[in-house]
């Protein structure tokens, strides 16, 4: 008796979040037919382009690192490979449109004025040693765990 | 040939995985939602439309401008994770089995396209990167609903997997969240990715990371959250002041002349010295009355002085301490009531934002001044020298500089 109001509930919800979902899709829609139709072309230029260089280059990059590393060292080495990865990987496409752009902005340094090359090289450097330590750690850790173990008594 | 095109059961990384996915989705649906909805905030405050952008709290688009661009940099790493551990779906055959199935599959790259989309140009505009030759606040504002759209689309059709996969154990085997095709069968050819692994090497795994099991799922999600925190920290230093020294990717130094850095110079606005000299004057009409003022006689007024911060659409803002007139005492000076509605007009003959329109709201608080001072210095000509509009919770754009008059319109 009680499970399928439930049921009905989940259902309904499903069916208002589609519904709400195609809705937003329309409006996003009409604002795209809003723009001119060379600019929309180049919109959608852009979007398919976001799609291809995802899944045909960063995707399957992303693979044969993941197969290298699984090829040439332990899971504990893979998994603070896949720490490093993953930070360093974002940070360095967000900084992609700034690294050597610092006063790209003709006569105002208050915008795009930060050194951004260095700025990314001590982050990532930061990652690298923030990873090094937890690994460091671990295998103090993994020593202590074994010397526990073997220690007769 | 067909060899070289990878299948599903190609990828055995056992990280690829629903459980994985779910949990992933969730940081990514927070960070997209108050990204998506922040931007529609400040489309409201832009341009005046669906509500009354309220003056109060005076920090109101600083807070919301600077969640939008720190929330939409966090969902990196957390999209690029969630689009790894649903990668092999790209490569399930066959490739539509039904028509709902292409339907739900064509749903998916619109919802991968878009947040590709908003997340590459919003990361390209505060970098002043225009790679593209459309209006960006247009492109972004409709893609923008076409993103939200059908990420709420994806979760009413996902929503037994979510379930499933949130109610379970991270780690588990279950074939119907578990790691892809590959990870059930460890013969499958070839394998490009991380392989399941063998029990012979074990290697120095931690206690989620059984013998012949890889990477486990937690340091996966770990490292998303982990990442999209350091991300998010890179630049979150734009507004927020104490963290200003982490945000090395943001695009505002955080300093510029009298300690406030410059969105548009003067320069840019194609202000000349000319304009801004010594025959100066502003003019303020109401229906029934015009005047004006030289700038001597705007420093004659009763001053007064206002903490506020300039809170720009890239995310970044400063607060500063202004001193000025208020619009409302110049307002008065015309027999307009305060509350007016006004156009705020610039003396700047290039670019953008030339003209604003102030709401009510604004125009009556007795925050908003027209000022000529900042943090205890006259202007410079690039804060807008003689004088400028400064409101609470007001985008930067809409701060007119060099204003030279002040017009009632409703």
């Amino acid at each position: 008796m009680t499970s399928k109001p439930a049921v009905f509930n989940a259902g309904l919800l499903r069916l208002l979040a589609g519904a709400g979902g195609l809705a937003l899709i329309g409006v996003g829609i009409v604002n795209l037919l809003g723009i001119d139709l060379v600019n929309l072309l180049w919109v959608g230029f852009w979007l398919a382009a976001g799609l291809v260089l995802h899944d045909g280059v960063l995707a399957p990059a992303t693979a044969a690192l993941s197969r290298l590393a699984a090829d040439n060292w332990s899971v504990s080495r893979r998994r603070h490979f896949v720490i490093a990865l993953i930070a360093i990987g974002s940070l360095t496409l967000i900084a992609l449109p700034l690294l050597g752009r610092q006063n790209a902005v003709a006569g105002n340094p208050s915008l795009i004025g930060r050194n951004y090359l260095a700025g990314w090289a001590v982050a990532c450097l930061l990652v690298i040693l923030g990873v090094a330590l937890a690994a460091a750690v671990g295998r103090l850790r993994a020593k202590r765990r074994t010397a526990q173990f073997t220690t007769p008594g | 040939m067909t060899s070289l095109i990878p299948r599903e059961e190609t990828f055995t990384s056992r990280g690829r995985s629903a459980p994985v996915t779910a949990r992933v989705g969730i940081g990514l649906g927070i960070t997209v939602t108050v990204c998506f909805v922040t931007g529609l905030l400040s489309h409201a405050a832009q341009d005046l439309v669906w509500f009354p952008w309220p003056a109060r709290p005076s920090w109101g688009y600083r807070v919301t401008q600077g969640a939008h661009v720190i929330s939409g940099v966090a969902a990196i790493p957390l999209l690029l994770v969630k689009l790894w551990s649903v990668y092999p779906k790209l490569w399930v055959r066959p490739v539509v089995t039904s028509a709902v199935n292409g339907l739900e599959r064509l749903s998916i790259a619109l919802l991968v396209a878009s947040v590709i989309f908003e997340l590459t140009t919003g990361v390209l505009n505060i970098a002043k990167l225009y790679l593209w030759p459309f209006d960006f606040r247009d492109a972004h504002f409709a893609v923008a609903w076409v993103a939200a759209g059908s990420l709420l689309l994806h979760i009413a059709v996902k929503i037994p997997v979510i379930r499933a996969a949130l109610s379970g154990p991270l780690e588990t085997d279950d074939p119907f969240l578990g790691a892809t095709a590959g990870a059930h069968d460890p013969n499958a050819k070839p394998v490009i990715d991380e392989p399941v692994g063998t029990p012979e090497d074990p290697g120095d795994a931690s206690d989620d990371e059984a013998p012949g099991q890889g990477v486990a799922r937690r340091t996966v999600l770990t490292s998303a959250y982990l990442a999209s925190g350091v991300a998010a920290l890179s630049v979150a230093g734009g507004s927020i002041p104490w963290l200003s020294k982490l945000a090395v990717l943001s695009p505002s130094s955080g300093t510029g002349p009298q300690g406030l850095p410059v969105n548009r110079t003067a320069a840019a606005a194609g202000i000349t010295d000319e304009a801004v000299g010594s025959g100066f004057e502003l003019t303020v009409v109401s229906q029934t009355s015009t005047r004006t003022w030289t700038l001597d006689d705007l420093r004659e007024m009763p001053q007064r002085r206002v903490e506020l911060p300039i809170a720009c659409v890239e995310g970044w803002s400063t607060s500063a301490e202004w001193t000025g007139v208020r619009i409302r005492d110049l307002l008065a000076a015309v027999d307009a009531p305060a509350g007016s509605r006004l156009r705020i007009v610039s003396l700047q003959t290039k670019a953008a934002f030339g003209e604003s329109v102030l709401p009510g709201q604004h125009s009556a608080d007795p925050l908003t001044l027209l000022a000529l001072r900042v943090n205890g210095q006259e202007l410079v000509l690039d804060h807008g020298f003689p004088c400028r509009l400064i409101a609470p919770s007001r985008p930067g754009v809409l701060q007119t500089k060099w204003v030279s008059r002040i017009e009632v319109i409703g």
